[in-house]
């Protein structure tokens, strides 16, 4: 095994290692992802047909502002106006998931189906944690049953 | 007690005026007043001795009440109530019932399904299809899985991904197993048909010998995203089994494997994606995977890299009633030159130098969304453009290798309906350099 080669794994078990170590070191930061920020505002959004939803550009769906996630715990900053994801859970809904497919009305999957399927999303369309939360609660608030 | 001394009093009234009236009365008729007034006194006192018992039940009661606690009645009214159950109780048994239903709890089955039909001019047409079901599974807050096992009319059964995912922070969370790479756009995010404009993949991101892109990771994974300001950052970084070059044919040979399922030299890969949105309709995104040995354990040792950027759009224009979707992505691959031993006979072994291949598409959709009638707005055309450089034909090139190491230009233009907002109908021609002509019709759903 020659030098360069043995530089380059160390290199990648020290990417490893980071990761986990960084994995650990925020964790309490993590202890409870519940996605509690009840979005009533989005929930009204949900009242539209699901044909509408899909054709229904950002601007035309209730953008209130967004409640803190019950939750958060202190290091996690509060909505800044302007910043990213301080929109509402319906407005952060309707402009990230059209950007790679349709979008499919929140009545389409129960609470505990959305549930799922946000926990996959939040990693697939690198979500940030506000983005997720807030949509997950719409989306559960707005579901089916 | 009250009525009964009226009534005496009445009588008494009554009697008196009888005997001032007449002045003169008989005996027989006093003696009968005086009877009447006699049995009026024994009934007083039957009422005033009735009247005694009540008051003493009375202060009984009294007593008894007294000695109830008002916590006590509280706790029976409690007791009462809870026999009934209020609105939102009801919503929290429903929600957990339906909650334990299977599939809609821990698990949840989704994914994709597909049917083409492909008419190209050079071979025979033929229907395919496909059934992509994806498993999610979240087992607490912080833990899920998630996997895709791809099963095709045929018969084979691929397993697409499989990977856990840990939330570690809010702004990290890490993936284990089998995991997409997270290289350009069209990979990771619109690779289920329903989700793709056209019936065929980019030719870079096309899984057979054609594609640059690496598909899959077995490994590990750090993904994540945060704000910055009004704009926001999405990141990504793995440490893999590495890039592996393909010396399996002749026709392949120099290419890097799409997957790296195991690791053929101990030497791992790393890599990752950067991408910036300015706005939330516009990402730009710059990815990369390098190894520094592309070879089986024992062979001749060459790195490997391959480098992608990207762009993405998706916004309504009211000027143009619709709604425009542009993508366009670029990669290239690079494979340290080398003799390269092929797993075949013939031939026993091939240099080629230069091995830098590269590829990019621009892919273009229209919907008139902003246009009333339902079945316009449902329409959608699409464009896009792929092209494909690949290394110059050397001397020794086996013959069957000729067409995949000559660089390609293709066209393709769809028609798409959809049906529902994850149900398409698909209708594309598709040209290329070499003349190819193909036609395609596509049904696929997403459930």
């Amino acid at each position: 095994m020659g030098m360069p080669v043995l530089k380059f794994n160390l290199a990648a078990v020290f990417c490893t290692a980071t990761l986990l170590l960084l994995g650990c070191a925020f964790n309490s930061q993590a202890a409870d992802e519940t996605p509690k920020a009840a979005d009533t505002s989005g929930a009204k959004a949900a009242d539209a047909p699901a044909a509408k939803a899909t054709d229904a550009p950002a601007a035309k769906v209730a953008d209130a502002p967004a409640k803190k996630p019950a939750d958060a715990s202190a290091k996690v900053a509060e909505d800044k106006p302007g910043d990213w994801s301080s929109k509402s859970g319906a407005a952060l809904w309707a402009q990230d998931c059209r950007q790679c497919h349709n979008i499919r009305s929140p009545s389409t999957l129960s609470s505990a189906q959305w549930e799922n399927a946000m926990a996959q999303m939040r990693f697939r369309c690198n979500l940030t944690a506000k983005e997720y939360r807030k949509v997950a609660a719409f989306l559960k608030a707005a579901s089916s049953h | 007690m009250f009525s009964a001394r009226m009534v005496l009093v009445v009588c008494l009234s009554a009697g008196m005026g009888t005997v001032v009236a007449a002045e003169a009365v008989t005996r027989e008729e006093f003696q009968k007043f005086v009877d009447q007034l006699q049995n009026l006194a024994a009934e007083n006192a039957q009422i005033k001795a009735a009247n005694v018992e009540i008051r003493a039940e009375n202060a009984d009661l009294k007593k008894e009440i007294a000695k109830v606690k008002p916590s006590a009645i509280t706790e029976m009214v409690e007791t009462e109530l809870d026999k009934y159950v209020t609105l939102d109780e009801f919503k929290a048994i429903k929600d957990g019932v339906t909650a334990s239903n299977p599939g809609t709890t821990k698990f949840l089955m989704t994914g994709s399904a597909v049917t083409t039909f492909t008419a190209p001019n050079n071979s025979s047409s033929q229907f395919t299809a496909e059934f992509d079901p994806i498993f999610l599974w979240k087992m607490s807050e912080n833990l899920s899985f998630e996997a895709e096992v791809p099963i095709t009319a045929d018969g084979s059964v691929e397993l697409e991904y499989a990977d856990i995912a840990y939330v570690a922070n809010d702004y990290l969370t890490i993936q284990a197993g089998k995991i997409k790479s997270p290289f350009g756009i069209y990979n990771m995010r619109f690779d289920p048909p329903w989700m793709n404009k056209l019936v065929d993949p980019p030719m870079i991101s096309d899984d057979g010998a054609d594609g640059i892109v690496p598909h899959e990771q077995v490994g590990l994974m750090g993904i994540g995203a945060v704000d910055a300001g009004p704009t926001k950052i999405r990141y990504a970084g793995f440490v893999s089994n590495g890039l592996q070059v393909d010396q399996s044919t002749p026709a392949t040979y120099g290419q890097l494997i799409k997957a790296n399922n195991a690791d053929n030299n101990n030497n791992k890969g790393i890599g990752g994606r950067i991408g910036f949105l300015p706005m939330p309709c516009v990402e730009l995104g710059a990815s990369a995977e390098y190894s520094s040995n592309v070879f089986n354990k024992g062979g001749p040792g060459a790195f490997g890299r391959v480098l992608g950027l990207d762009l993405s759009m998706n916004r309504d224009f009211d000027e143009l009633m619709g709604t425009i979707d542009f993508k366009a992505e670029f990669a290239s691959s690079k494979v340290g030159a080398n003799t390269y031993q092929l797993a075949t006979a013939t031939p026993s072994t091939a240099v080629v130098l230069n091995n830098r291949r590269s590829g990019s598409y621009a892919q273009m959709a229209y919907r008139p969304t902003k246009i009333d009638q339902k079945w316009v707005k449902n329409l959608e055309a699409a464009f896009r453009y792929d092209h494909l450089s690949n290394p110059k034909v050397s001397a020794d090139m086996p013959p069957d290798a000729l067409f995949q190491r000559q660089s390609h230009d293709r066209w393709t233009v769809g028609l798409n309906y959809y049906l529902e907002p994850s149900t398409v109908l698909k209708a594309d021609f598709e040209r290329d350099d070499h003349g190819a002509r193909v036609f395609t019709l596509q049904y696929a759903i997403g459930f």
